[in-house]
């Protein structure tokens, strides 16, 4: 049997945010910063109520937990992209951006492809509903250039038919991008 | 066995057999049903057309 591992990013689309679980056609996010991406899967925080005669908890109480969140970093600064992300006015024919002063939470669907790590297989993580914070990383030094990091913070989608909120899919798939059927004979 | 036609791409790990898109295959019932109309719909059962009698 193979192994399902999820490692590096062979590359990020986005698309319009969908509560639905369904989008049509995604763009890229190119050019990510390495070791930039990372998933942050947060957990409820556990408090307990012990026994006055033992050591042992007698019951353990979960609060529920923030959502998770997804942060992005890119190198580079596309007039497409940043309209999704700034509130900007953009000028095509002088190539110049005029960010407001308010924040814009971008509403984005997120698509990560993984590479294939192992046993050819790569994974596709889909987030189909984030509220997307974008500010800057780096200095403005010769060594390094500004960053577009992104935060995202992961919100909630309903399929059609379905009666609970779901989060992302994450579908193990060959290096080409082949469906793997996994049933068992 | 039921004969099907391949619309998308499927590798069935059990057998590491790949069946490619446009193929058509003889494959089992399960498996047919699986990535039928009913299932991912990656594949579709080719019907096959019934004999005519022959007029005397």
């Amino acid at each position: 049997m193979a192994d399902n591992v999820v490692g590096g990013i062979e590359k990020i689309e986005y698309a319009a945010a969908s509560l639905t679980g369904v989008v049509a056609t995604w763009k890229p996010m190119p050019n990510i910063a390495v070791g930039s991406v990372l998933m942050t899967k947060n957990v409820g925080t556990k408090s307990s109520i012990n026994k006055e005669d033992g050591n042992r908890a007698y019951i353990n109480l979960f609060a529920p937990a923030e959502g998770d969140t997804l942060t992005i970093g890119l190198l580079s600064q596309d007039p497409e992209l940043v309209q999704e992300l700034f509130e900007v006015d953009y000028v095509a024919a002088t190539t110049m951006l005029e960010y407001y002063a308010e924040e814009k939470i971008a509403r984005l669907a997120l698509r990560i492809t993984s590479i294939p790590m192992k046993d050819g297989r790569k994974c596709i993580i889909t987030i189909y509903n984030n509220d997307v914070q974008t500010g800057y990383a780096n200095n403005l030094t010769f060594d390094q250039v500004q960053q577009l990091a992104l935060t995202a913070s992961i919100g909630v989608y309903r399929k059609a038919g379905d009666t609970k909120d779901k989060v992302y899919t994450k579908q193990f798939v060959l290096a080409d991008g082949t469906v793997i059927d996994s049933t068992t004979p | 066995m039921e004969k099907v036609k391949v619309n998308n791409d499927v590798f069935v790990e059990a057998t590491g057999t790949l069946y490619k898109a446009g193929t058509e295959h003889e494959v089992s019932d399960s498996l047919a049903k699986r990535h039928g109309k009913n299932g991912t719909g990656y594949m579709e059962t080719v019907k096959i057309a019934a004999e005519k009698p022959e007029k005397k």
